[in-house]
C-alpha cells in the first residue's frame, strides 16, 4: 500500500465522546476530573513504570527508527504522522522524559523531554483512541516495541483521573450488570435463543439447540453477544455444529459476552470482566470452556485468563479452546459430514482479526476450516494476512459513531487489500470486524458481504 | 592537554558508562511482566525462543521484515561496529595475544589490521551516512527526528572519522597508544600519544559513553533480550503464567 | 446533555440524539426525530417497526434482534435499511425512544 503524504494534525479534531460521572463512578473511577490531575496522573504513571517491564522498556529503547512507521492502518489511512506508531508513543515518551528521566530532567525539552499539560492530554484522548492495539508495528519493530501496550498504559493514566470515552466504559458497565456488553437481560436472551432455535427448526427441520444455563453440559460456549443480537448466523452456526457433532453445550445469560472492554481501559477491569466466564464455568459444572467469534476475546481469554483469575484447573485442557480450533479438530478427524456445494456461488477470503494473529496465533485453523466448506476460498495479499493483518480499523474500543471519520480511513488499507481478490465474501471471526466492514464496504463502494466462519461451516455442515 | 587528565576523563566516562548501562539493565530486569503478552505465532519451547532472540540480534529479523533500505545500512553499521570494537580490543589492549591467536608476525599483524581496519572504517561512515540522509530525506522519518537522533549520528560519524583520519594520515604512532592503553586499563596511566586527533578521537569516545546510558542509545544493553513480546514462551494455556507483580512490591492493584 | 425540543416539549438527548429517558417518549416525538433521520414522513411501515421496537423494549428492556425484528415484521434488512437508512440498530431504534444499543454492533 502506498506511503501517504503527511498530514499533520489531520485527525486532531476527531474524538470520543467522553464518559460522565455516572459511567465514570461505577468502574471505581473519579467521577470528574480531579484539580490536581496531573500530580494523580503522573503518580499513575510512575506506578505503571514501576509494574509493566513493557511499558518502560519500550519507553526507553525506541531509537525512532521508523521501521514502523507505515505500518500503521491509522497512519497509512489517515497520513497523520502522530499515527504513526513510533509518533503515537512519543506523546507519551516524551512526557516520561520529562518526569522520569535523567535527560529530560536535566535537559529538558533538548531532551525531547515535555510537561504533561492539558494539550498534551487532549493528544492522549485523541490519539490513544485512535489506536486499535493490533500490534501490526510490534512485528515490524527490531525491538518488538508493543504499541498497544503504550497505548492500554496511556489510556489507564487517563481513566485514573476521570478521562475515558463513553462508549467503552458504558460497555463495561453493561458487562457487569447484565453479562454483556449490548445490555441483553437475562429474559432476553432466553427469548432470543429460543427464537433462533425457531429459526433453525424452520431452516432445517430438526430440533437444535441453543441452551442457556444448562447446568451440567460438557461444553460452556462464551460467544460476542453480537452473535445473538446481529451476526445470528454465527449464533446458529455454531447450534448446528453443537448438534452434528454431539457435544452437549450451553450459553449462560451471566456470562453471555467473550469480549472483555476492559482491556481497552485498565487492568482492573480486565481482570473483573474475565471472572464472569470462568464463575459461570463453575455453577454450571462444564467440563470445558469454548469461546465463540470475537478477536480481543480470544486473547483476554487465551493469553491472560489463567494469569488473571486463575489457576484454572477444574477445566479441561486446552482451556479456553476456541471454536475454531474445536471445529477444525472435529474435521480433521473425519468427524464433520460436510458439503462445500452449500455455499457455491460463494468466492470467500478471510480476514485475519489482529488477536487471533498476532495475540492468539489462531492461523490455521480457520483457513483450514474455510478450504473444508468453500469451493473458492482464496487469500489476500501475504504482507496483508497472517500476523501482517491489516486492522479492520474499529478495534480496542473505536466502534462508536463519532470516531467513524478515523474508522472508515483505518479501515482503507484492509479495503484495498480486499479488492484485489476479487471475492463476494470476507470471512472473518470476530464480532468488532463483522459490525465494521458493512460501514466500510459502503463507504468504499465496495459490493460484498461479511460473514462468520462458522456461519459457512453452519451452511455446510450435513445434519 | 596534559595525559594523566586524559586518562582521568576516560576513567570517569567509563564509570558512568559501566554504572548508567547496570542500572538502567538492572531496571528492566527487574521490572516485572504481568501478563503473557508475547507476540503470535511464537515459539512454544525455550530453545524456539532462543532461536528468535538469536535472529533479532544477529540478523534483525524484524527489520529485515519491515524495510530492507533500512535493515541494509543498519545492519552493517551495527556489524561493523562490533569489528570496530574487536579491532580495538584486538589492536590496542590484547595485541600480543590477538597477534598470538590468530598466528602471525607482527609484520603480518599490522597488515592485516590496516586493510581491515580501513575497509571497516569506511564501511561504517558509509553506513552512518546512508542512516542520516534517510532520516533527513524521507519526511515520515524526519518528522519523528528529534535532536538526539542526530546527535547520535553525528557523534558517531565524528568519531568513526577521526579514527579514520589517523589511520589513513598514518601520524598515529602505535606503539604510544598501545602503550596509553595498557598503562589505562592496568590503572598505571601514561602519557598519551602526541597526536591531537588521538585526543579528538578519545575524547568523543568518552562523550559517547557518557551519552549512552541516558539516551535511546541506551538500547545496546540486548534490548530485544528482555522485551517481553519477543523472550516469552507461546504457551499460556500449557502452563500457568504467573505474574511476578506481587513478589516485587507485594500490592498488586488489581487485588479487588 | 443536549436538549432537544419537540412536540412544544424539551427532551433530553444524548451525543448522538437518543433520548435518555424512554417513558418521555409520545408518538410527535418520533415525529420530531425523524427528520435527524433524514425521513420526511413517517409511513406505516415506518410504525410498524418503531411499535414493534417499543413494544419488545417494555418486555425485555433492550431492543430486540436484528433477524427478530425482520421477522416480526414481515420486512427484510433491506427493506428496514430503506426504512431507516441508519439501520435497525440505530435510526430506528432512535426514533421508538431506545437508548442506543452499543457493543460489539
Amino acid at each position: 500500500m502506498e506511503i501517504p503524504q503527511l498530514h499533520p494534525d489531520a485527525c486532531l479534531g476527531v474524538q470520543a465522546h467522553r464518559a460522565k460521572k455516572e459511567l465514570l463512578a461505577p468502574l471505581g473511577l473519579p467521577p470528574e476530573m480531579p484539580p490536581d490531575w496531573r500530580e494523580k496522573a503522573l503518580c499513575k504513571f510512575d506506578e505503571l513504570l514501576k509494574q509493566r517491564r513493557s511499558l518502560s522498556l519500550y519507553l526507553d529503547i525506541c531509537v525512532r527508527c521508523g521501521a514502523c512507521a507505515d505500518k500503521c492502518p491509522f497512519f497509512l489511512g489517515t497520513g497523520d504522522p502522530k499515527n504513526m506508531p513510533v509518533a503515537r508513543a512519543e506523546l507519551l515518551r516524551k512526557v516520561y522524559r520529562r518526569h522520569f528521566t535523567v535527560a529530560g530532567k536535566v535537559a529538558g525539552s533538548l531532551a525531547a523531554g515535555e510537561e504533561l499539560t492539558d494539550t498534551v492530554l487532549q493528544e492522549w484522548f485523541t490519539y490513544f483512541y485512535q489506536c486499535s492495539e493490533c500490534r501490526r508495528c510490534a512485528v515490524f519493530c527490531p525491538f518488538g516495541v508493543d504499541t498497544a501496550e503504550i497505548t492500554m498504559a496511556a489510556r489507564e493514566v487517563m481513566a485514573s483521573i476521570g478521562v475515558a470515552p463513553k462508549y467503552v466504559t458504558e460497555v463495561i458497565k453493561k458487562a457487569h450488570e447484565t453479562g454483556n456488553n449490548i445490555g441483553i437481560p437475562e429474559a432476553a436472551w432466553i427469548d432470543s435463543c429460543r427464537f433462533l432455535e425457531e429459526e433453525l427448526k424452520e431452516q432445517t427441520g430438526l430440533d437444535i439447540k441453543v441452551p442457556v444455563n444448562q447446568a451440567g453440559a460438557e461444553v460452556l460456549l462464551v460467544p460476542p453477544s453480537a452473535d445473538v443480537f446481529a451476526n445470528t448466523d454465527t449464533m446458529m452456526g455454531y447450534a448446528r455444529f453443537f448438534h452434528a457433532v454431539g457435544i452437549s453445550w450451553t450459553t449462560s445469560s451471566y456470562a453471555s459476552e467473550a469480549a472483555n472492554f476492559g482491556m481497552f481501559l485498565n487492568y482492573d477491569q480486565l481482570k473483573k470482566v474475565n471472572r464472569r466466564m470462568l464463575d459461570a464455568a463453575g455453577q454450571l459444572g462444564v467440563k470445558r470452556l469454548v469461546m465463540g467469534e470475537c478477536g480481543h476475546a480470544w486473547r483476554a481469554a487465551q493469553a491472560f485468563m489463567d494469569t488473571l483469575n486463575g489457576p484454572v484447573d477444574f477445566l479441561e485442557p486446552p482451556c479456553p479452546e476456541h471454536i475454531l480450533e474445536l471445529a477444525a479438530r472435529y474435521i480433521r478427524a473425519g468427524r464433520l459430514k460436510l458439503n462445500k456445494s452449500a455455499n457455491d456461488g460463494l468466492t470467500v477470503t478471510y480476514h485475519d482479526p489482529c488477536n487471533l494473529a498476532r495475540a492468539g496465533g489462531l492461523l490455521e485453523e480457520p483457513r483450514e476450516i474455510l478450504r473444508a466448506v468453500v469451493n473458492d476460498f482464496r487469500e489476500m495479499p501475504a504482507d496483508t494476512i497472517r500476523e501482517k493483518t491489516f486492522c479492520c480499523g474499529a478495534g480496542a474500543g473505536l466502534l462508536t459513531d463519532e470516531l467513524m471519520p478515523t474508522r472508515m480511513k483505518g479501515a482503507k488499507p484492509r479495503m484495498e487489500a480486499f479488492r484485489t481478490t476479487g471475492a463476494t465474501h470476507l470471512a472473518v471471526p470476530c464480532a468488532i470486524c463483522k459490525a465494521q466492514f458493512p460501514v466500510a464496504f459502503k463507504h468504499y463502494g465496495v459490493d460484498a458481504q461479511v460473514v462468520g466462519v462458522m456461519d459457512l461451516l453452519g451452511k455446510a455442515i450435513v445434519l | 592537554m596534559p595525559g594523566i587528565l586524559l586518562a582521568v576523563i576516560l576513567y570517569v566516562a567509563m564509570a558512568i558508562f559501566v554504572i548508567g548501562m547496570g542500572w538502567r539493565m538492572y531496571r528492566w530486569i527487574r521490572t516485572p511482566v504481568p501478563l503473557k503478552i508475547v507476540l503470535t505465532p511464537g515459539p512454544q519451547k525455550a530453545s524456539g525462543v532462543l532461536g528468535r532472540l538469536a535472529g533479532e540480534l544477529f540478523g534483525f529479523r524484524a527489520l529485515a521484515k519491515a524495510d530492507r533500505t533500512l535493515w541494509t545500512p543498519a545492519w552493517l553499521f551495527h556489524v561493523s561496529l562490533v569489528l570496530l570494537f574487536l579491532g580495538h580490543l584486538g589492536g590496542l589492549v590484547i595485541p600480543h595475544i590477538a597477534q598470538a591467536s590468530l598466528g602471525l608476525n607482527e609484520q603480518q599483524f599490522e597488515h592485516m589490521a590496516q586493510i581491515v581496519g580501513s575497509a571497516v572504517g569506511i564501511l561504517a561512515i558509509a553506513a552512518l551516512v546512508w542512516l542520516l540522509l534517510r532520516r533527513l530525506l524521507l519526511p515520515r522519518v524526519r518528522w519523528i527526528s528529534t535532536f538526539s537522533d542526530y546527535f547520535a549520528l553525528v557523534l558517531l560519524l565524528l568519531i568513526i572519522a577521526t579514527g579514520n583520519a589517523m589511520r589513513f594520515m598514518g601520524g598515529l604512532n602505535i606503539i604510544q597508544a598501545q602503550r596509553f592503553v595498557a598503562g589505562w586499563w592496568t590503572l598505571h596511566p601514561v602519557a598519551p600519544p602526541r597526536d591531537p586527533m588521538f585526543t579528538v578521537h578519545l575524547l568523543l569516545v568518552c562523550a559517547l559513553l557518557i551519552y549512552i546510558p541516558f539516551s535511546k542509545l541506551v538500547h545496546i544493553g540486548g534490548a530485544a533480550l528482555w522485551s517481553p513480546t519477543l523472550n516469552q514462551r507461546n504457551n499460556p494455556r500449557q502452563q500457568r503464567y504467573v505474574t511476578t507483580w506481587e513478589k516485587t512490591d507485594g500490592n498488586s492493584p488489581a487485588s479487588s | 446533555m443536549a436538549a432537544v425540543t419537540l412536540a412544544g416539549k424539551q427532551f433530553e438527548v444524548d451525543e448522538d440524539g437518543f433520548m435518555l429517558d424512554v417513558a418521555q417518549w409520545t408518538p410527535e416525538v418520533a415525529i420530531g426525530l425523524a427528520k435527524s433521520e433524514g425521513i420526511e414522513t413517517l409511513t406505516d411501515d415506518h410504525w410498524k417497526v418503531i411499535n414493534y421496537l417499543r413494544g419488545y423494549y417494555q418486555k425485555f428492556n433492550v431492543a430486540p434482534p436484528v433477524r427478530m425484528v425482520c421477522k416480526e415484521t414481515g420486512f427484510s434488512l433491506k427493506r428496514i435499511y430503506e426504512l431507516f437508512s441508519t439501520g435497525p440498530a440505530k435510526g430506528a431504534c432512535k426514533l421508538a425512544g431506545l437508548p442506543k444499543p452499543t457493543g460489539c454492533i
